[in-house]
């Protein structure tokens, strides 16, 4: 099958230091995969070169069965792979709507605005500029900015962050309908309820290594990943 | 060609001769880059009061010692600079830090034509340094021996600094993250005036070691810092090794030029940068760029509104005074018509130099310092073609072959710097346009043949239909005014919005699908379009075209005028043409000193804006 996304051993590393660790992962259609890991774990590092925003140093990436190592991100927002920020990158100049008109237009595959607006809850918004609005609406703006390239795959960075517990529900709400419309999500996430809740599937990176990846219930049982998290070493055993 | 080894040894010497002097310059200017973030336009000027200083102290005191208090002095006047002219800009944004520091350069310019006069001070010899010693069968001065081992002695001087001293690590770490240098309790406000007295007397010290063999001269000041910023850029932003290999880079490349095709001589130093910026945009020695992120909270521009009714009818009415300006002119008394026609005609091609900047900066968030580029050439463009068009067929299809030869060739200069700066922005864009607008600047005044040098083109007024003022100044205006409604319908349109977006967000313009390159050389060609027609209509208001027209002060004329108006919208690029050169025309007919007053007038302009700035809410946060 041809999967959305498949990064082959891709590698990262400053100067000496190596950051990744030959690291593979796949993504189907229709796939909410949660990368997750502690501080300094590799996920930004990680995030960087599935965007395109780094070139990649090693191995081979891949969207719909088309190596994108090579491609800048404009390219990827045009092959339809779509992307959140971490801190909200907006136009800020301008107001709601034609921020995500121009968004729209600039990938030249044709979302429609007001649809847009209506699915994250901005319509009633669309007249302010966008650099008076609250975190949340900010947050919201940067995933319709993400989604007016119609993607078939979603990078979200830390897509909830800084959110009230009810604005978060409605965010994954509408993550997972979206995933249910076809299109493929991988997502970096701090709260563990949520990415437990609301991903198929989880990644976990510790310290610059994919140590485990699968299920939700698979990964929660994981003694790895459970070490990882509570700080406990293979010296400390 | 260099066949032996004598013309080898010599071009070594020499490469080695210019590259050091070009590391005293730099070197001061690129540690003051990294730590304060803030380009010291004023660096050359420092030099060059390091160079008279030493002139006068040589009354009194033997060389050495002359050199050592000339060198404190200017060190002495940074560290003043910096306390109260820098420090209040380090949260402007970066077209006023710039224009800052280039109303320092007036101010200093005529300070010193106040003190030493117009005239090159050629300085005395320095009797212990003077006569020449035999190398290799030839003889070479012992004074640029002298010069090579004083860099040299600076260059290892700054790496046992750098290295060393506990000064020194903290001027690296506060290159790499000032704000955590803070937060650790360094006190980042002295060691930003210490760095900036450090790099003053650095350039004082390259400015006095020039007097014994050069004169000392009023030019030195632009001169100095156009080497320089092409060294800082090519070695990297911050980085003084960067510094010292691009200084000797260029010293040899020169040299070695020189004895090879010495009319390239003039050129290599961009060819250089722009190799560099081509294969290297971070320099030789920078940190390669973090990822484009937005411009900082106090740069970010306004919504773009649609004129109000009120608006409209406004400017309907400036529209309607100015198209009958030709009637009431004559009505006034004293008959000031001929005169009022040509200042308002003047005015208009001012306004469509300052819209080709509007687009570029205000709504493209592309700070250049080299827009004079286009608009001489544009003005040379028309200079060369109507005078041999005219022979061939009515004036009028001269002139508008003239004026679309302008357009076009401004435009292809627009192409060119903008590819040359594809992947720059902010301070290195400024930079580097600033460069290839000196270069061709220098390229007007040395092709003597082509463009008739400082002697300039005459006899270009239009004649026939548009030798009449009224005739000329109403093209005029309907050039001007067909092409701001052009410029702001744009800004609305896709061109103009997807260039709002990478002003607003270049890493979210990316990610939308948008290729930044695409828009950037788009934008520097219309800009470049508009200012080669503003250029253009310039010549035939004057008459004639010289290289002023393609100097660094006009370049700055424009940023001024935007400054005054706002940056952001079409009325604001006339409104300040008109404020600008109202109060211009004014000032230099009243006093010599007009340069000092300008540059003051500009400090007062940016201070206020500053403070007005400072009382908005959306700067609480700092």
């Amino acid at each position: 099958m041809v999967w959305a996304l498949e990064a082959e051993r891709i590698t990262a590393s400053y100067g000496d230091r190596i950051i990744l660790h030959p690291l593979t992962l796949r993504l189907a259609a229709h796939e909410r995969v949660a990368v997750i890991g502690p501080n300094g774990a590799g996920k930004s590092t990680l995030f960087a070169r599935l965007c395109g925003q780094v070139p990649i140093a090693g191995g081979d990436l891949q969207y719909f069965g088309e190596s994108v190592a090579d491609l800048s991100p404009n390219l990827l927002a045009r092959l339809g792979v779509g992307r959140s920020f971490q801190v909200p990158a907006l136009f800020d100049s301008m107001r709601v709507r034609e921020a995500v008109t121009v968004a729209a237009r600039a990938a030249r595959r044709g979302a429609d605005p007001e649809a847009l607006l209506a699915q994250v809850a901005l319509a009633d918004r669309a007249e302010v500029p966008a650099q008076v609005l609250d975190h949340g609406d900010r947050k919201r703006l940067d995933l319709a900015l993400a989604l007016a390239v119609s993607p078939r795959l979603l990078l979200l960075d830390e897509p909830t962050a800084g959110m009230a517990t009810a604005e978060r529900a409605a965010l994954y709400r509408l993550i997972s309908r979206l995933a249910a419309g076809g299109i493929a999500v991988l997502f970096t996430e701090h709260d563990m309820d949520a990415v437990f809740a609301h991903a198929d599937r989880i990644a976990v990176l510790h310290q610059g290594r994919l140590i485990a990846q699968g299920a939700p219930e698979a990964i929660r049982a994981n003694p790895e990943v459970q070490a990882a998290y509570l700080g406990v070493t293979d010296a400390d055993r | 060609m260099i066949d032996t080894l004598q013309t080898l040894l010599f071009v070594l010497l020499n490469g080695f001769v210019s590259g050091g002097v070009l590391f005293l310059i730099a070197s001061g200017l690129t540690l003051i880059f990294g730590v304060s973030r803030v380009v010291n336009f004023a660096h050359g000027s420092l030099a060059m009061v390091g160079a008279f200083l030493t002139y006068t102290l040589l009354a009194y005191l033997p060389y050495p010692l002359a050199i050592l208090a000339a060198v404190l002095s200017v060190a002495l006047l940074g560290a003043g600079i910096e306390r109260s002219l820098i420090r209040p800009l380090y949260r402007a944004p970066e077209l006023l830090q710039l224009l800052a520091t280039f109303a320092l350069v007036l101010i200093i310019q005529d300070a010193a034509l106040a003190i030493w006069g117009p005239e090159d001070l050629l300085g005395p010899r320095w009797p212990s340094l003077s006569g020449s010693v035999t190398l290799l069968e030839r003889r070479y001065p012992v004074y640029n021996l002298f010069l090579i081992v004083a860099a040299a002695g600076v260059a290892i001087g700054l790496h046992w600094l750098m290295g060393r001293t506990r000064f020194g690590i903290l001027i690296r770490a506060a290159t790499l993250d000032a704000p955590m240098l803070a937060a650790l309790g360094v006190r980042e406000d002295r060691l930003r005036t210490a760095v900036f007295a450090l790099g003053a007397g650095l350039a004082g010290l390259g400015g006095a070691l020039l007097l014994p063999r050069d004169a000392a001269h009023l030019g030195l000041d632009l001169t100095l810092v156009v080497d320089a910023f092409v060294v800082v850029v090519v070695g990297g932003l911050g980085s003084v090794g960067g510094a010292f290999r691009a200084a000797l880079l260029i010293g040899l490349v020169q040299s070695a030029a020189l004895v090879i095709w010495p009319k390239s001589s003039l050129v290599l130093p961009f060819l250089i940068m722009a190799l560099t910026l081509w294969l290297r945009p971070q320099g030789l020695g920078g940190k390669p760029p973090p990822p484009p992120g937005p411009p900082p909270l106090a740069e970010r521009a306004p919504p773009l509104r649609p004129w109000s009714v009120r608006q409209k009818q406004a400017l309907a009415l400036a529209g309607i005074a100015l198209a009958t300006a030709p009637l009431w002119l004559s009505l006034l008394p004293g008959s000031p018509r001929a005169y009022g026609l040509l200042l308002l005609t003047e005015f208009l091609c001012l306004g469509l130099f300052a819209v080709s900047l509007h687009w570029l900066i205000g709504v493209g968030g592309l700070v250049t310092f080299g827009q004079a580029a286009f608009f001489g050439l544009g003005a040379y463009a028309l200079a060369l073609v109507v005078p041999s068009a005219r022979a061939g067929m009515p004036e009028e299809m001269a002139l508008a072959l003239g004026l679309l030869n302008a357009v076009l060739i401004g435009g292809l200069g627009g192409l060119g710097v903008g590819a040359l700066s594809l992947r720059l922005s902010g301070v290195s864009l400024a930079m580097v346009s600033l460069a290839v607008a000196q270069g061709l600047w220098s390229l007007a005044i040395q092709a003597k043949g082509l463009t008739g040098g400082d002697d300039g083109l005459l006899g270009l007024s239009p004649k026939g239909f548009f030798a009449d003022r009224a005739a000329f100044f109403l093209l005029v205006l309907v050039l001007s005014v067909s092409i701001a409604v052009f410029v702001r319908r744009l800004s609305f349109a896709p061109t103009g919005a997807f260039l709002r977006a990478l002003r607003d967000h270049p890493g979210r313009a990316a990610a939308s699908g948008l290729s930044l390159t695409g828009i950037k050389l788009r934008a520097f060609a219309l800009s470049g379009a508009i200012a080669g027609l503003a250029g253009g209509l310039t010549v035939l208001t004057r008459g004639s075209a010289f290289p002023q027209l393609a100097s660094l002060g006009q370049s700055v004329d424009g940023l001024v005028m935007l400054v005054l108006g706002g940056q952001f919208s079409v009325i604001g690029a006339f409104g300040g043409a008109a404020l600008f050169h109202a109060l211009h025309s004014e000032l230099i007919r009243s006093t010599p000193y007009w340069r000092a007053i300008l540059g003051l007038a500009l400090l007062a302009l940016i201070f206020a804006r500053l403070g007005f700035r400072a009382r908005r809410p959306a700067w609480f946060g700092r």
